[in-house]
């Protein structure tokens, strides 16, 4: 079967229980929100495609269970995955504090060169809120980790946090490619085609699962 | 080329969607019990899924490989480039070599059950587990050896060697998402050690869809071993089943329903407008997830891992055999279920026949449970009610007890009435005349055990004064010693009246010539008991004591002389005269203090005629007396009140020593009156009241005329003790239980004990004396009938064998089996 897309992303969402994450995919994968909280079972995955600089980038996106039991089973999931979001909920302090846990977590199960991102949902709940913005920031900072606060109910800076990451990974992709490949082959658009183009897909692929 | 419009995308999302919900099953299951059964149906479902997935678009023919275990000769092809699958072939040929003649034990497990086409389970089982795990053997092994994830990932980076170009794993989205997803599964804790229940405790994740349409099955009841198997089973996954081929088995076996019936304790169902559901409840009192029955659509949830196969293993509820067939009912009648298609009418009426079997079976089994049950419960009521009472009345209205009219109409229908004399076989006259005799009988045993208790309070009061005039010797001071012999003896007094509490300071303010004042110091020093004991063989006492003794003897023989006919009167008014009853047994207390009073108790001799002997007997103890009796003849008794003091003071020797004598409600209460009027006016009374009793002492000496024994004495004083501790504690709050009739109960008690020495008295006797004493008033009555009573309830006492007896029953009632 052909390959519908240029490149495929595997992306990862983790943060403690009820921030958001399953929330946050499926507004990002069917532009929808359910009030209702269903926690998620071990892992959950869903797919979209989109379009970035011209590229049709498949986004494979891995939803973790952030409950403490199913802790080591998605830390299975860490090592395949290409950028990782790490999500809090603005109006649990708890969760806010556990980011540096859940990047510990990353450093320890991770591939070394993943792509990271912090994101704080639920700021559509000002009045509740526990963490500001700037302590986000700040800890973004800290950690040199791209910051952003979403609300999958009112569907704000979701698609943006996609984006962004996926653009991230995409960039930094395209250099390794660069410093691998010869020089004067044709630009990072052209990147992937200009690898082998039957087996493209496959390789991607490859790297995505290299579990 | 859009991948949502490609025909098989729904297939291929559908056999993804499959391993989805089987990976989060198990992965719910290895969180809830930390790691996963191996044989569990958790497993075997995953496997199936992944095996549909890999099965799905194999280019069989191109690469020689043919209908059975495709996907493992795919595994051995594969094995030369992919190092994980090669350990995995390898330990695949190993557990085939083994045991290689298990082809049919797959139906065991699902009977049911064709064998999938793509299985490669056909030649072997899982190395040397009986039960037939040979299905999807080689994801099983790559599962448990974490390599899974790592053979499919290989696959799907070479799929196009093996697989069309529609094939789920060709295709760019599922190939890798398979991969991906294994992940998980491979990072589990996988056992061969099955946990309590292998039914895991959450409901199945809410994404997890269901089938909609109507599923027909095949429903079969299977005796294993272990007990009944209801099992449930796709059309699709029956032999023969048309469309067998190339089509996902996995949502069908995970369809596929299974309960051990032996394993359920409750069945609840629940009905609703939509739908019914079915939810079980282990043994472990664990629900299982519940099963929703569509009204109309037969629509059902999966549920993988109900139950595993007819595994052996022991189960104790015997008794929910009415429940499993209730279960049975409510699974064989449930129309939903049953299959309407007619696909499956073959299934259908095959079924019935042995369902009805089953059913009678079950039924059976059930009763003949229920009958042995009943067996046992019969046996626990023969040995309960012989705790209580062997004959059991089964009229209507026994819980009432026995009322006056249900005494009547008994006797009536027994005849045993003519009128109403008859009812105790007795005239009335005979019954009287039975109560004097049982009086008479009564107050001579009484007679008889007072003397011997004034004995016991004779050498208690010994013991004491003894210790007394010991440690005042050791004390040192030498001038106190007269004082000492003096307190002495009014320490007897006290005793013997028995009424220190009562014991009014003035008196002794008022009576300083007794010498009282110089008494008290040395008694407030007053020594321990084991001290008195020591001092109690003081033999420079006797020396001392030896001079002053004549005079006293001269004393008690006066009084003797005096009041000896006076007594001998009372006593004959006593028997003639029932009314005077108490009065009379008043009077032998007095006499026995007489006794008392004379020191009887060292020579334990106690015979009236010989007056004489015994004051000789007393001699030492009187002499100690004396010493104050010589300024004050009478003065014994009347220093009562200094032995008060004694008491009052809080010397814990005299204390000691005169508790065990009842010191609130004396038994001689009429003396301690007399003796309390008297602090003051010494002289007036004691030609009264004291002459009195030592007067008195003689009749009933005479009359018994007995010499008792010191093992006799002290077997009764050790009784005595414990009868007045016991005494004391009976039924305080009860109006009833005044000092007097406390006495009574106390009376009573110590009769029965002196008539039954060798059981003598064991706590609770009393407990049962009162009640009788409260309903006859009669000190003479009670102990006749509390006598009837012990003749059966002896027993029941510790030195009897019924406890032991009454245990063993109680031990048998609570368990049985």
């Amino acid at each position: 079967m052909a390959k519908t897309y240029d490149c495929l992303f595997k992306l990862l969402l983790i943060g403690d229980s009820g921030v958001g994450k399953t929330s946050i995919l499926f507004r990002f994968s069917e532009d929808a929100f359910n009030i209702s909280f269903i926690s998620t079972i071990g892992i959950d995955f869903k797919i979209r495609t989109i379009d970035l600089d011209g590229k049709k980038v498949k986004l494979q996106i891995w939803d973790t269970a952030g409950q403490e039991r199913f802790r080591t089973i998605t830390t299975a999931y860490y090592r395949g995955s290409m950028g990782i979001m790490l999500v809090y909920d603005v109006t649990n302090e708890k969760s806010f504090e556990n980011i540096k846990n859940w990047i510990r977590n990353i450093e320890e199960n991770a591939s070394a060169d993943v792509e990271k991102m912090i994101l704080g949902n639920k700021c559509d709940l000002d009045d509740k809120r526990q963490v500001s913005k700037e302590k986000g920031e700040q800890l973004a900072i800290e950690y040199q980790i791209k910051f952003v606060e979403t609300s999958a109910k009112d569907s704000l800076n979701v698609e943006y946090a996609f984006y962004t990451l996926a653009r991230d990974i995409k960039a930094k992709m395209e250099k390794k490619q660069e410093a691998s490949n010869p020089p004067g082959v044709r630009g990072g658009t052209h990147l992937l085609k200009a690898t082998d183009q039957p087996r493209k897909p496959t390789s991607w692929l490859s790297r995505c699962s290299i579990l | 080329m859009p991948a949502a419009t490609d025909p098989s995308a729904e297939q291929k999302e559908r056999l993804i969607a499959a391993v989805k919900k089987e990976v989060k099953q198990l992965m719910e299951e290895a969180v809830t019990r930390k790691f996963v059964y191996e044989e569990g149906g958790g497993v075997t479902a995953l496997c199936g899924a992944v095996e549909a997935c890999l099965g799905q678009g194999l280019r069989r023919r191109a690469l020689g490989l043919f209908k059975t275990s495709s996907t493992t000769a795919l595994l051995h092809k594969i094995a030369k480039n992919c190092p994980e699958a090669a350990l995995i072939s390898a330990r695949v040929l190993a557990a085939e070599g083994a045991p290689a003649t298990r082809s049919a034990s797959g139906v065991e497990r699902r009977p049911s059950a064709p064998r999938p086409p793509l299985n490669k389970r056909g030649s072997g089982s899982l190395l040397s587990q009986p039960a037939p795990q040979a299905k999807y053997l080689w994801i099983r092994l790559a599962l448990f050896e974490r390599q899974l994830a790592k053979i499919i990932e290989h696959l799907v980076n070479n799929a196009t060697k093996y697989y069309e170009r529609d094939a789920l794993v060709a295709d760019p989205d599922y190939g890798s998402i398979l991969s991906s997803l294994l992940v998980g599964p491979c990072a589990l804790e996988y056992s061969k050690a099955k946990a309590p229940t292998c039914f895991w405790t959450d409901p199945p994740a809410d994404e997890l869809k269901d089938v909609e349409e109507p599923m027909p099955g095949y429903l079969s009841l299977h005796q294993t071993a272990s007990g009944l198997v209801i099992k449930w089973t796709p059309n699709q996954l029956m032999n023969g089943y048309a469309e067998s081929e190339g089509v996902d088995k996995s949502v069908y076996w995970a369809m596929s329903l299974q309960v051990c019936v032996w394993e359920v304790v409750y069945v609840h169902v629940h009905r609703s407008q939509a739908s019914d559901a079915l939810i079980l409840v282990g043994q472990d009192g664990v629900q299982r997830p519940p099963q929703v029955f569509g009204r109309n659509k037969g629509r059902r949830r999966p549920m993988p891992s109900l139950c595993e196969s007819g595994e052996t293993e022991e189960h104790e509820f015997e008794d929910v055999a009415a429940m499993r067939h209730t279960l049975l009912e409510r699974v064989v009648q449930s129309p939903p279920r049953t299959p309407r298609r007619t696909l499956a009418s073959t299934s259908t009426t095959s079924s019935d026949s042995s369902t009805i079997t089953m059913r009678r079976q079950i039924i059976s089994r059930a009763f003949y449970g229920w009958l042995a049950y009943c067996r046992h419960l019969s046996t626990v009521r023969t040995h309960l009610s012989g705790l209580v009472n062997p004959n059991i009345i089964p009229e209507d209205g026994a819980e009432e007890g026995l009322t006056e009219d249900m005494w009547r109409s008994l006797m009536d229908e027994s005849g045993v009435i003519k009128n109403k004399n008859e009812l105790f076989e007795s005239t009335a006259e005979e019954r009287q005349e039975q109560d004097v005799s049982y009086r008479r009988q009564y107050e001579t045993t009484m007679s008889e055990w007072l003397c011997v208790e004034a004995i016991v309070r004779q050498r208690d009061r010994e013991a004491t004064a003894a210790s007394i005039a010991r440690l005042s010797e050791s004390s040192g001071k030498a001038k106190i010693e007269t004082n000492d012999t003096s307190d002495v003896f009014e320490d007897d007094c006290s005793v013997i009246s028995d009424n220190p509490p009562v014991v009014s300071p003035e008196p002794s303010d008022n009576e300083p010539t007794q010498k009282k004042i110089d008494v008290k110091p040395i008694l407030s020093r007053a020594p321990s008991i084991e001290e008195i004991d020591n001092m109690e063989m003081d033999e420079d006492k006797v020396k001392d004591v030896k001079q002053n003794g004549e005079t006293d003897i001269c004393d008690l023989d006066l009084n003797y002389d005096d009041d000896d006919g006076d007594d001998e009167v009372c006593i004959k008014s006593v028997v003639e005269n029932p009314d005077l009853r108490r009065e009379s047994i008043a009077e032998i207390k007095r006499l026995a203090e007489g006794i008392v009073q004379k020191g009887e108790g060292r020579a334990l001799l106690c015979s009236v005629d010989s007056a004489n002997v015994n004051i000789n007997g007393n001699s030492t103890r009187s002499d100690e007396g004396q010493q104050t009796s010589n300024q004050h003849n009478t003065h014994s008794v009347i220093v009562t009140n200094p032995s008060v003091d004694l008491a009052v003071s809080g010397s814990p020797a005299s204390g000691g020593t005169t508790a065990p004598a009842s010191p609130a409600r004396s038994p001689l209460g009429v003396v301690r009156e007399e003796s309390h009027s008297a602090g003051a006016s010494i002289d007036t009374l004691d030609p009264e009241s004291r002459p009195d009793n030592r007067s008195n002492c003689v009749s009933p000496t005479s009359s018994n005329g007995g010499v008792y024994s010191n093992e006799l004495v002290e077997s009764f004083a050790l009784n005595l003790h414990r009868i007045e501790k016991d005494v004391q504690r009976c039924d305080r709050n009860y109006p009833f239980f005044t000092d007097e009739n406390l006495d009574k109960l106390r009376n009573i008690m110590c009769t029965y004990v002196w008539e039954h020495l060798e059981t003598g008295y064991m706590q609770g006797m009393c407990d049962l004396v009162a009640p009788l004493l409260v309903i006859t008033k009669d000190e003479a009555v009670a102990h006749a009938l509390f006598t009837q009573i012990m003749h059966r309830a002896k027993d029941n006492f510790p030195s009897g064998q019924a406890m032991d007896a009454h245990f063993a029953d109680m031990r048998y009632s609570p368990h049985g089996n």
